[in-house]
């Protein structure tokens, strides 16, 4: 039995020390997944307590299937999915223009953090930064992601566009230098 | 395929982007474990309690109903006792025989060597007295001296115990006048609570009851499915044929709601819209799938069997979830009450049939506690028949109003699913408090 296992069985008896030691080893992790979904860290903090408390009460449903990472990782998708569909269901969309798909030089895209796209990510509408995740990063389909967010798959395409025109253009203007390429869309 | 240099850009950056999180984050998580963790024993202490003042309710009823009983068999002598012994008919005289000390009657009984407690009734009580009153027996002289009872203090004593026969005599007198002005009562003909025998043929009643509905547990495949506990009441009118048989009839809602643990979801590709309800093998006792329009997906109990059904290609993702199917039913029963007991206390067995109208149907996908979509389950019946039985117990509140506590079964005769491959008959049980008017 691995370290991990040994801990996730001690979780089912809500011992202390395991559920600090499960917090300790995941806790970077999934704060990262979480800051994606949030709008800002303390929002990002709601999300990663309530999903870590769902974890040590649901505990005993993972049954050794696949990654308990995964598993972790989709209970802190689903929290904040949740909570976008209680607080941000009818937030404003914001209507703007399609920029064109750019590319840009090698220097411009090492010259940017990760906290620079942390923050950009935040910044967009609350439903264009749902599909963006779960398509651009997660790995979702348009029809998972309707199905998860009670949109159509339509609208989930259009979100997604409109996500990276937002993006693609606070990356051009914030990091300058760009190779203007049209590239086909997905 | 390829990506979106924006996509592949956030993916690279962010995808394993990791951060410590506030140091003091884990104290507020225990908090919040050992709050819910609370709140669900509280949750469960409260569902014990109901239990218990439901129970504790049943049990009051039958006490005061065994107390009422008692209370009859004390105060109203029969009508063989009224014959057999004219002279305990008045209440006065009970009351007399009964402050005879117990110790009298002891002693009594062992100087006698016949006696026995219980046969002790007032005939013998009045002749144990009578023979204190003479104190002809020595043990009785003895006890009478060890209480400081001598011949003095006998004659000190009440003179209800020292009933001599003059006094015997003057009873039967007053017996005789008071049998001639009072009515005679007969044991089978007093009720001193007007709440009782107010069933008379031809009244009709009406009733609200409701009850919290339990089904056992299914398991299938690697899933378990379990019944969760509903709720269902109604109307009820019901009319008296006799004196011991009512029928009635009425409107009730009724619903049946279950979860399925451990489910494995399939979200399909386009294409697919439906799979209805299916039970393959021995191996796999209920394998019910979903079918959820809004969504287009495919939920199995069992997926390993999905995956074998050869839809895994049409499969983009597959998880494990929970399922839970609410079904809403407008019963509209027919049956028949047959009362075993009928006083104030009353109990009697019922029974009937049911025609079930399907009025919601709701299913829901969640995982770990989240609602992930909503839909329906596919091939459901619109009307479907049961059939209950139960036990009623009554308990006269006032002239006109009856408490009523009914443990009932409700069977379903035929599957809730059209799908012939589907043989799903609910069993499910209630206990039914209600309280009934009578029309008189």
């Amino acid at each position: 039995m691995t370290h991990l296992e040994d801990t996730i069985y001690k979780c089912w008896e809500r011992n202390g020390k395991a559920q600090s030691e499960l917090y300790r080893l995941f806790s970077r992790k999934m704060y990262g997944v979480c800051l994606r979904y949030a709008r800002d860290s303390a929002d990002a903090e709601d999300i990663l307590q309530e999903g870590f408390v769902r974890v040590f009460t649901k505990i005993k449903q993972f049954e050794f299937k696949g990654s308990f990472e995964g598993w972790m990782r989709r209970i802190m998708v689903n929290t904040a999915l949740e909570k976008f569909r209680k607080h941000d269901r009818l937030y404003p969309v914001e209507e703007m223009s399609i920029y064109e798909s750019t590319e840009w030089v090698e220097e411009t895209i090492s010259s940017i953090t990760a906290d620079d796209l942390m923050k950009m990510i935040q910044e967009l509408p609350p439903r264009y930064r749902m599909v963006f995740n779960l398509y651009a990063i997660e790995g979702y389909s348009h029809l998972e992601i309707g199905a998860m967010m009670n949109i159509s798959e339509g609208t989930s395409k259009s979100n997604l566009s409109r996500a990276r025109a937002i993006l693609q253009k606070r990356v051009t203007d914030n990091f300058g230098e760009e190779k203007r390429i049209q590239v086909k869309a997905i | 395929m390829e990506r979106h240099p924006i996509d592949q850009l956030f993916k690279d950056k962010l995808g394993n982007f990791e951060k410590n999180p506030p140091v003091d984050l884990m104290g507020q998580i225990d908090q919040q474990v050992a709050f819910r963790g609370k709140v669900r024993q509280m949750n469960q202490i409260k569902a014990v309690i109901g239990i218990a003042a439901a129970l504790v309710l049943i049990v009051m009823a039958g006490w005061f109903s065994i107390d009422q009983n008692q209370f009859s068999e004390n105060k109203i002598p029969s009508k063989n006792q009224m014959e057999l012994s004219p002279v305990l008919s008045t209440p006065l005289k009970e009351a007399t025989v009964a402050s005879v000390p117990d110790k009298l009657l002891l002693a009594d009984q062992q100087h006698q060597g016949t006696a026995t407690a219980t046969n002790m009734d007032g005939k013998s009580k009045s002749v144990v007295a009578k023979r204190n009153s003479a104190a002809s027996s020595a043990k009785v002289k003895g006890l009478l001296a060890s209480v400081s009872i001598g011949k003095e203090a006998e004659k000190n004593l009440p003179q209800t115990i020292a009933i001599t026969k003059e006094e015997k005599k003057a009873d039967i007198d007053n017996s005789s006048k008071q049998k001639k002005a009072e009515p005679v009562y007969f044991a089978d003909s007093y009720y001193p609570n007007p709440a009782a025998r107010k069933t008379e043929r031809g009244s009709w009643r009406i009733k609200a009851e409701v009850s919290p509905m339990f089904a056992p547990q299914i398991s299938g495949g690697n899933s378990s499915t379990k019944s969760l506990s509903t709720v269902s009441g109604g109307m009820i009118a019901s009319y008296q044929l006799n004196k011991r048989i009512s029928i009635s009839t009425g409107v009730r809602y009724s619903q049946m709601k279950q979860g399925t643990h451990s489910a494995y979801t399939l979200s399909a590709k386009s294409g697919i819209t439906y799979l209805e309800p299916v039970e393959k093998s021995a191996s796999i006792s209920r394998d019910v799938s979903l079918y959820l329009p809004s969504v287009s997906s495919i939920v199995y109990s069992n997926g390993m069997q999905a995956v074998a059904n050869g839809l895994q290609s049409a499969a983009t993702n597959v998880f494990a979830s929970d399922i839970s199917q609410d079904f809403k039913y407008l019963e509209i029963p027919v049956q028949a009450t047959y009362k075993l007991i009928d006083s104030k206390f009353s109990v009697g067995v019922t029974g009937g049939v049911s025609t079930n109208i399907l009025i919601g149907n709701i299913a829901s996908i969640t995982e770990n506690g989240i609602k992930l979509s909503q839909g329906n389950t596919d091939n459901l019946r619109d009307i479907i028949y049961s059939g209950s039985a139960g036990i009623e117990f009554g308990y006269g509140l006032a002239k006109n109003l009856v408490l009523t506590v009914e443990p009932r079964l409700k069977q379903y005769m035929h599957s809730v699913s059209s799908n012939e491959m589907v043989n799903f008959k609910p069993l499910q049980m209630g206990i039914f408090t209600g309280l009934t008017f009578s029309f008189e």
